[in-house]
């Protein structure tokens, strides 16, 4: 892509005490037990891209202007107890939070808040955003069964929703793009999505969506959970949210859910084709077979790049930490694995008892 | 201790009676071969079983992605995969016609594949193997069975499992026996 998520840097945010994570500008993978801070991480990154396409929408804006948008998308985001900004201050850190992302282009912002904190402070911000790129966040939950008047509903009353569905259906709700703008492949992978699904959905606007076939229309309701979320996918790419090469970073939490496996692998494919064309993708996953297809269908002659990010907690600091690997065999730790490998020793136990021990 | 190398890895059976290269091809050693049938690479004897053991490196786990092959470059994986498990399958089952015409069949056998692939795919090979040695008694006709179990593991899974005979990978991929 033209300007890609390069780094992120957390100090003293919510559960991390210190880290950074290096981005391919294709496919990220993060991967880690419950309570690794794997959404964390991705509505962290999310939030402070948001700087960059705020500032690039509204040239005029000024610091204050800009910090308090930022500390309203943060705590609409990651929702901390009694609505307190202070509450996602790192516990028992001494030092003030941090929070850093860097683009491939040099653009970059870093802010820094404490525990009593009620804003951000911005300490470091470009002042050219204009290569900004708006990014996606896709939930773990899809939307398109309850996205009909979500939005204003999510403005008026405290919904107990994060502010990644209210973004998710704003851009679901966008008018499509015109057909001849859109990216080739963006059409192919709708055309992927439309084949396995039986049929396409249809966005009317204010959140009314239904499912069409070549001779009937259905409420989106009626179908199955794992097609309403890779539809979510199919109307980013019919809006153009998501564009090679021009759209910002997709996040995507737990793409896996409600997806079997023959729309898993689907999945994997078109997220690689989309980013051998310029689309950056950051995804978190707890799911072997989604990210095995990844490992299987990469292929280096297309110069895929998939960076594997596993989270885990260190055994005497008990502090996160980050490994990242390019080789899927080389990922330490591999929780998704290790589920497998327990397996594996219990057979082991069962059939052949004492043996060797 | 015996202590057994071959195909670049060297295993040490602290309790074992016996271990020997099993396809050995060299007619100067006393375990050569010799028949025109496949062998796994490794049998270790110890009081109460005998241990079957074929190492694989695979290069390409392609071959596992066969869930939903259907064109060219994709069959050829599914074609990978039944191939490795029948590689497998035969080496088991030609050894242990090798072993009974020795009259080396009268304990439990335990087959260990030693493959570098990660778990979960592990599992999935084990899981056929299983079914298709067969490890069991699989007829009610049968007194005993071939294999008792089977396990497909890769270098750390055996480590953690088995720490009384350990293996690590060896520079030379000459084999070589040792017995002490």
């Amino acid at each position: 892509m033209s300007n890609g998520l390069q780094r992120l840097e957390l100090k003293n945010f919510t559960a991390f005490s210190d880290i950074a994570i290096d981005f391919s500008p294709k496919i990220n993978i993060i991967i880690g037990e419950n309570s690794t801070g794997k959404t964390h991480l991705l509505k962290a990154a999310y939030t402070l891209c948001s700087a960059g396409t705020l500032s690039k929408k509204t040239p005029e804006i000024n610091k204050d202007d800009l910090t308090v948008a930022l500390t309203t998308k943060l705590m609409r985001l990651f929702v901390p107890l009694d609505d307190k900004l202070g509450k996602m201050h790192h516990q028992g850190a001494s030092d003030q939070a941090y929070m850093k992302v860097q683009f491939a282009n040099g653009q970059k912002i870093a802010c820094t808040f404490f525990n009593n904190s009620k804003l951000l402070e911005i300490v470091s911000n470009s002042h050219d955003w204009q290569d900004s790129a708006e990014a996606a966040f896709i939930p773990t939950k899809e939307v398109l069964s309850f996205m009909k008047g979500f939005s204003s509903l999510y403005e008026k009353y405290g919904l107990s929703f994060d502010q990644t569905y209210q973004d998710i259906c704003i851009l679901l709700d966008l008018p499509e793009m015109r057909a001849e703008l859109r990216h080739e492949k963006n059409k192919w992978a709708m055309d992927e999505i439309r084949s396995i699904c039986g049929g396409h959905f249809v966005f009317y606007g204010g959140g009314k969506v239904t499912f069409k076939t070549d001779d009937s229309e259905y409420s989106a309701n009626s179908m199955a959970e794992g097609f309403r979320k890779i539809g979510m996918l199919s109307r980013l790419l019919e809006t153009g949210s998501i564009q090679p090469g021009v759209s910002g970073p997709l996040f995507w939490d737990e793409p896996e859910a409600n997806l079997n496996p023959k729309l898993m692998r689907m999945l994997v494919q078109i997220l690689l084709e989309l980013s051998r064309n310029g689309q950056q993708i950051i995804l978190a996953t707890h799911n072997y077979v989604l990210l095995k297809y990844f490992d299987l269908l990469m292929d280096k002659k297309k110069d895929d790049h998939v960076q594997f990010h596993s989270l885990y907690r260190d055994a005497s600091s008990h502090e996160i930490r980050v490994t990242t690997t390019s080789e899927y065999l080389k990922i330490t730790p591999n929780p998704i694995d290790d589920a497998y490998g327990s397996l594996i020793d219990q057979e082991i136990k069962k059939d052949m008892g004492d043996l060797g021990k | 201790m015996k202590i057994v190398a071959t195909d670049g890895f060297e295993f040490s059976f602290e309790d074992a009676i016996d271990a020997f290269v099993f396809d050995e091809t060299d007619k100067q050693k006393q375990t050569f071969h010799g028949a025109p049938m496949k062998g796994v690479d490794i049998v270790a004897e110890f009081e109460t079983a005998y241990i079957y053991i074929e190492l694989k490196n695979y290069d390409d786990v392609s071959i596992y992605d066969d869930g939903s092959a259907n064109t060219g470059d994709e069959k050829k994986a599914r074609d990978g995969f039944k191939w490795l498990k029948n590689y497998l399958k035969y080496k088991f089952r030609d050894s242990y016609l090798y072993r009974h015409a020795e009259n080396k069949v009268e304990k439990p056998i335990h087959y260990i594949c030693l493959i570098n692939f990660d778990n979960a795919l592990n599992l999935r090979m084990q899981k056929a193997l299983k079914t298709e040695l067969p490890v069991g008694k699989a007829s009610r006709r049968w007194v005993h069975p071939l294999a008792t179990s089977c396990q497909v593991v890769n270098l750390k899974k055996w480590n953690d499992n088995f720490p009384k005979w350990p293996v690590k990978q060896i520079s030379t991929v000459a084999d070589v026996t040792v017995g002490a």
